[in-house]
């Protein structure tokens, strides 16, 4: 390693230019552009972790699953559907028939009044 | 690997998927209403609001519940002497309830799936008898 005097050091310093200060706005975008060009401004995004296919499967089956479920009880109910009475005969004594349709679509009513009691009926 | 789980997750859905489409069942349930007591009682829970808000009684009691495959074809003991004969299918279904194997009310009807027929009035000791319908 040669050893340098201190005259030689300062002699040195003296011949190295000293880096340019950018004299005005146009130059310091210039310089700043320059360098800019040189670094990458946005970060590389982040590998995005994979859900296992396991899982995967799992959570569209699910899905699948809900959905069918869903729509099977749901099915009377969008519908507006009542239980039809297509024929009706009381065989035992009785004085009348009512046929209630709940207005909420919950179930259908038939109701057979004046039944003789059950001793009576024998 | 991916495979066979695969496979497993596709077994699982068409065995579910078979439990969901399965052939309807008709649920036959035998209720006692009458007036001595207050609300219904277990297995009524779907049906407890209909009642209550429909028919003249406090009390719903749950005496008999059986079930059969649809189309029906057979014949089901309750309770109280009363038998329900069912057959042919939920958008064409006869029935007939019997009470010591005579018939008091016979019928053919169409059930919707989870909507309930509630057949009533025939008399029990306490009050009334309801059956109660439900294809699901």
């Amino acid at each position: 390693m040669n050893k340098l005097s201190w005259k030689n050091v300062t002699g040195r310093l003296k011949a190295i230019e000293a880096p340019k200060t950018p004299s005005d706005n146009a130059d310091f975008w210039q310089d700043f552009k320059a360098r800019a060009t040189l670094m990458r401004q946005d970060e590389p995004a982040a590998e995005r972790p994979r859900m296992p296919v396991a899982l995967r499967w799992g959570s569209v089956t699910a899905l699948a699953l809900v959905l069918i479920v869903a729509g099977w009880f749901m099915l009377p109910a969008t519908l507006g559907a009542v239980t039809q009475i297509k024929a009706l005969e009381v065989v035992a004594p009785h004085s009348g028939v009512i046929i209630m349709n709940d207005q909420s679509g919950r179930g259908t009513i038939l109701w057979i009044t004046g039944m003789e009691s059950k001793n009576s009926s024998g | 690997m991916k495979t066979r789980f695969a496979f497993a997750w596709v077994c699982a859905l068409m065995m579910s998927a078979a439990t969901v489409f399965a052939g309807p069942t008709l649920t036959i349930r035998l209720v006692d209403a009458s007036n001595s007591g207050k609300g219904a009682g277990g297995g009524l829970g779907d049906v407890a609001q209909l009642l209550k808000e429909n028919l003249p009684f406090n009390s719903f009691r749950l005496l008999a519940s059986q079930s059969m495959p649809l189309p029906a074809d057979g014949t089901v003991s309750l309770a109280a002497g009363i038998q329900a004969r069912c057959s042919g299918d939920q958008r064409n279904l006869h029935v007939v309830i019997e009470r010591g194997r005579k018939a008091q009310i016979q019928s053919t009807v169409e059930l919707r799936n989870g909507v309930p027929l509630i057949l009533g009035g025939l008399p029990s000791d306490t009050g009334k008898l309801i059956v109660i319908l439900l294809a699901r």
